[in-house]
């Protein structure tokens, strides 16, 4: 009797199978909350016309995308992995002016912050969850 | 057996109570709202956080007032105010507070430099076809039709009387020196009324406002675009807590004829643009120094940029038009080298 009431009592309350079984639920928790909260998203651009969103482009494959308003042709965008530039840029208001073509001669933009901007067609372009971001917050330029 | 696993199960709750606790009780930095448009013939971009949650809220009320101040200032849509005021053939005209300000702010600045700094070069902005985006208009006007423009400019023709301005000899008023740092200021307002403690940063035209300091304690970084470079590639950066930077340059509204350049900030004495800078950027605590300094400086040269950048107390950062950096001690403070 006396041994066996001494066995009862010196049992171990966690088995080491129940706690690796505990450690693994609450590292497996762990990740599955930090990855939900900073994993970063994956890389698109953004393209925005008349202030609204125009498309959500994904940035990992090359293609291209036209841009229009209504029936009318505005611009051409060229993907490639992580980056996003225009390659054409029409003037919708006044389409026989191809020269100064800002948004075109910007290039390539693939960090955060960057963006390509076509003032005449109201077009705006940026990116989101590329590897990097720009130095900068904001750009200033001639007003 | 019960016992055991009425304490793994305590101490389950716990560690992951606790985690759970940690992850929410972690101090996050806010999260910014950030709207990018194109609004008065230029790039906006606002990007806020606030602690009251509203920050969408805000940030698209204060994008909704760019269609009141197009009204307002837009000197070349017919029925705009401005538009009606310079087209009022010489008479009193009643204003609105926002237009009153702006023309009161030029005036005392066009006071302050002398006339080196004119809001009352209209005429000239269209002679040359700056006016529109169309840049098959832009072009070298004839020296007779400059002489001719220059007829009406002066803002010694601008009278003010109460809320009544009255533009004599035929002059237009072009307030784009000072039109979007008071825009910038207005929209900070706004940004400040819902909430004090908010923070962010406004940009029109590339004049950038301080709404509040970047999560609380730290600096905005904003960078200088390269006169010379593309629209992303920056020069130099400046750091700024609070306050307003600006830029005017030579590189957006130009024409190259017969290998010199000519662009659209003009010596109201000349009727050409100066060959003095590439661009100027301005830091100081009042929104019109960060536009108007910039203007000035463009039109006026090295040695009058000095001598104003002391009097009004403004950091610039200035590049010449041999590709050289000037920059005063007063910069120092801004500077900010990643």
């Amino acid at each position: 009797m006396m041994n066996g009431k001494n066995t009862n009592t010196n049992r171990k309350i966690f088995s080491k199978w129940d706690l690796i079984l505990l450690v693994s639920l609450i590292t497996a928790f762990g990740l599955w909350i930090g990855l939900r909260q900073f994993a970063p998203p994956a890389a698109k651009a953004v393209v925005l016309l008349d202030g609204k969103v125009y498309e959500v482009i994904p940035l990992n494959k090359n293609a291209y995308y036209k841009v229009y308003r209504g029936d009318t042709y505005l611009m051409t965008l060229e993907t490639r992995p992580g980056a996003i530039r225009a390659t054409y840029s029409t003037n919708w208001i006044f389409p026989e002016t191809e020269t100064n073509q800002v948004s075109v001669a910007t290039g390539w933009i693939s960090k955060e912050g960057e963006t390509i901007i076509s003032i005449p067609n109201k077009i705006v372009v940026y990116t989101e969850g590329t590897k990097e971001r720009t130095t900068y917050d904001a750009m200033t330029f001639q007003n | 057996m019960r016992k055991r696993n009425i304490i793994i199960s305590i101490f389950t709750v716990v560690i992951v109570g606790s985690v759970i606790a940690s992850i929410f009780l972690t101090k996050v930095p806010p999260k910014y709202y950030t709207r990018y448009g194109v609004e008065l013939g230029t790039n906006v971009e606002i990007s806020y956080a606030t602690r009251k949650g509203n920050a969408k809220e805000v940030v698209d009320k204060m994008f909704s007032e760019f269609e009141k101040y197009d009204r307002i200032f837009n000197p070349w849509i017919a029925g705009s105010e401005l538009y009606n005021l310079n087209h009022s053939d010489g008479k009193w005209v009643k204003i609105s507070p926002d237009l009153l300000y702006v023309i009161k702010a030029s005036m005392n600045f066009a006071q302050l430099t002398d006339g080196v700094f004119d809001p009352t070069i209209g005429r000239l902005v269209p002679l040359w076809g700056f006016n529109t985006d169309n840049t098959k208009s832009w072009h070298l006007p004839t020296s007779q039709e400059i002489q001719e423009s220059l007829k009406h400019v002066g803002y010694k023709n601008v009278e003010i009387k109460g809320n009544e301005v009255r533009l004599l000899n035929g002059v237009w008023l072009d307030l784009n020196g000072m039109m979007e740092g008071y825009i910038d200021q207005m929209l900070i307002d706004i940004a400040r009324q819902n909430d004090p403690e908010s923070s962010g940063f406004v940009d029109v035209g590339g004049t950038v406002g301080i709404i509040g300091p970047k999560y609380g304690d730290q600096p905005w970084i904003i960078g200088i675009q390269n006169p010379r470079g593309n629209s992303n590639d920056s020069i130099g950066y400046v750091k700024l807590y609070s306050g307003y930077v600006g830029t005017s340059g030579d590189y957006e509204r130009y024409i190259i004829v017969n290998g010199k350049r000519y662009y659209h900030i003009f010596d109201p004495k000349t009727g050409y643009s100066n060959d003095y800078f590439e661009s100027v950027t301005t830091v100081s605590t009042r929104s019109i120094f960060s536009d108007g300094f910039g203007v000035f400086s463009m039109v006026a040269g090295q040695s009058a940029m000095e001598k104003m950048a002391s009097k009004l107390g403004v950091a610039y950062y200035a590049i010449n038009e041999q590709g050289q950096v000037l920059k005063n001690d007063e910069w120092q403070k801004y500077e900010y080298k990643p």
